[in-house]
């Protein structure tokens, strides 16, 4: 599993990680990001308070509903707009 | 943004003879005594607002025949909102009270006709309120009823809610399925949807990976839903995406139940009656297998921790992470869901309970987002 510093380089709070099926650290979840290919991310769940977050997953339900078709949360928006918006949260 | 608004149960004098208990998102009884055995409850919330409803009622089932005693169990589960799952709550067990009177008995036509009143006084709801509250018309509500009375389990559904019975065998349990459910994802529903209109080419359309009913809802049949009963509802200012774009005559949803009647036997040791909530993550026979091997207080509790247990492996992250997940954006982990287990007694528990009928409702506000 590899962890990479956000953009900001304060903590870790965004991380890349092959692991698809396994369970995440505590605190985090698994993200599924891209339009045709999904790339996996583990995010801290507080995002899930943010309302940018929500932006994102207000898109997911919009094209696959509740039912997230990797598993894990899928957020179907290019991979720049998922750090763009996930660089800006603590 | 969370407001706590509490009203548990349908009135404080009601819940202080059966108190019943929250905690966060989970409303619960963990142990009550109903005619025929013991039964537990839970339920939880993941919309903003709480959209299930459930109710268990024990004592006289009519107003006329005191020697009809049984116990009737429903599982509401709203959509679109929470006003139909509620007015079935508050309407549909009277109702059956009112029909069973009639014949002083129950019977599969009572039931049927318990369902078909109800949807009727909710569609004249709509109809008052279109001018100043059309999105009513998009409030629906799945519908599943469990009557048990005089030897014999009537199961009435309409929607996807779901009733397993758990049969004792030789060292554990089998699961039996006593509801026939309604949902476009199961090819006895699709098949019934495509032989009513046989000349609708997109009555069952696939959106998002699953068949929906004019490419707008899963379920295929329920309480509620007059856009899709009444053309006259399938209009302005009824927001576009529940609007069809050609007219229809033939309403596309029912609210007929399906009524399965199964004769108890010894060996029937309980039921569980559930929202799809609850099925999604479990099967009927883990279900009845965790309801077997564990103790009888809080059970329903039990089986809603599996489920969520569940949720949490798929969205890939820690159950007690999954658990501090606000209403609303919960939605997209699991949903709404309610349980409950029904113990059966093949003899009435003790002839006193009659004297005190039974009567809880779970769901009621709970929390709610502004």
């Amino acid at each position: 599993m590899a962890f990479v510093r956000s953009l900001l380089g304060a903590k870790k709070i965004l991380s890349r990680s092959t692991g698809a099926g396994s369970a995440a650290p505590k605190g985090f979840l698994a993200v599924y990001v891209g339009e045709s290919q999904k790339k996996r991310y583990l995010v801290p769940v507080s995002y899930l308070n943010q309302p940018s977050f929500q932006a994102l997953l207000s898109k997911s339900e919009e094209e696959f509903g509740f039912d997230h078709p990797m598993g894990g949360l899928t957020i179907p928006c290019p991979e720049d707009t998922f750090i763009n918006v996930t660089s800006r949260l603590q | 943004m969370v407001k706590p608004c509490w009203r548990i149960g349908a009135g404080m004098e009601r819940s202080k003879i059966n108190p019943t208990k929250v905690d966060g998102l989970t409303w619960y009884k963990d142990l009550g005594l109903h005619t025929f055995g013991e039964f537990s409850m839970a339920m939880i919330q993941a919309n903003s607002v709480m959209e299930d409803q459930c109710q268990i009622e024990s004592g006289p089932l009519t107003f006329n025949n005191p020697t009809v005693q049984g116990t009737f169990v429903g599982v509401y589960d709203g959509h679109g909102g929470p006003e139909a799952s509620r007015f079935i709550a508050d309407n549909i067990f009277p109702k059956l009270k009112k029909f069973a009177s009639e014949g002083r008995e129950i019977s599969e036509q009572v039931i049927s006709k318990a369902f078909a009143e109800t949807d009727k006084d909710f569609l004249k709801t709509v109809t008052k309120q279109w001018p100043t509250n059309p999105q009513m018309a998009s409030v629906g509500s799945c519908c599943l009823a469990g009557v048990i009375c005089n030897g014999l389990v009537y199961i009435a559904n309409t929607g996807d809610s779901r009733a397993v019975l758990g049969r004792s065998e030789r060292g554990g349990v089998r699961a039996v399925q006593l509801s026939v459910e309604h949902n476009a994802n199961l090819e006895s529903a699709r098949q019934e949807l495509w032989s009513l209109h046989p000349n609708d080419p997109t009555i069952l359309v696939m959106k998002h990976r699953l068949w929906r009913v004019k490419g707008v809802i899963q379920v295929t049949r329920s309480i509620g839903d007059a856009y899709l009963k009444r053309a006259e509802f399938n209009r302005e200012p009824l927001l576009p995406k529940f609007r069809l774009p050609e007219h229809f005559t033939k309403p596309i949803l029912s609210a007929d139940p399906s009524v399965t009647i199964t004769r108890l036997s010894p060996q029937d040791e309980f039921i569980i009656l559930a929202s799809d909530g609850l099925w999604e993550h479990l099967s009927n026979q883990e279900a009845v297998d965790i309801v077997h091997n564990s103790p009888r207080q809080g059970i329903a509790r039990r089986l809603l921790k599996a489920a969520l247990k569940e949720a949490a492996k798929k969205r890939e992250m820690r159950y007690s992470d999954l658990t501090e997940i606000h209403p609303g954006v919960r939605r997209h982990f699991h949903d709404d869901i309610t349980v409950i287990v029904v113990y059966l007694n093949p003899h009435p528990v003790k002839t006193n309970s009659w004297a005190s009928p039974l009567s809880i409702r779970g769901g009621y506000p709970m929390h709610s987002t502004s």
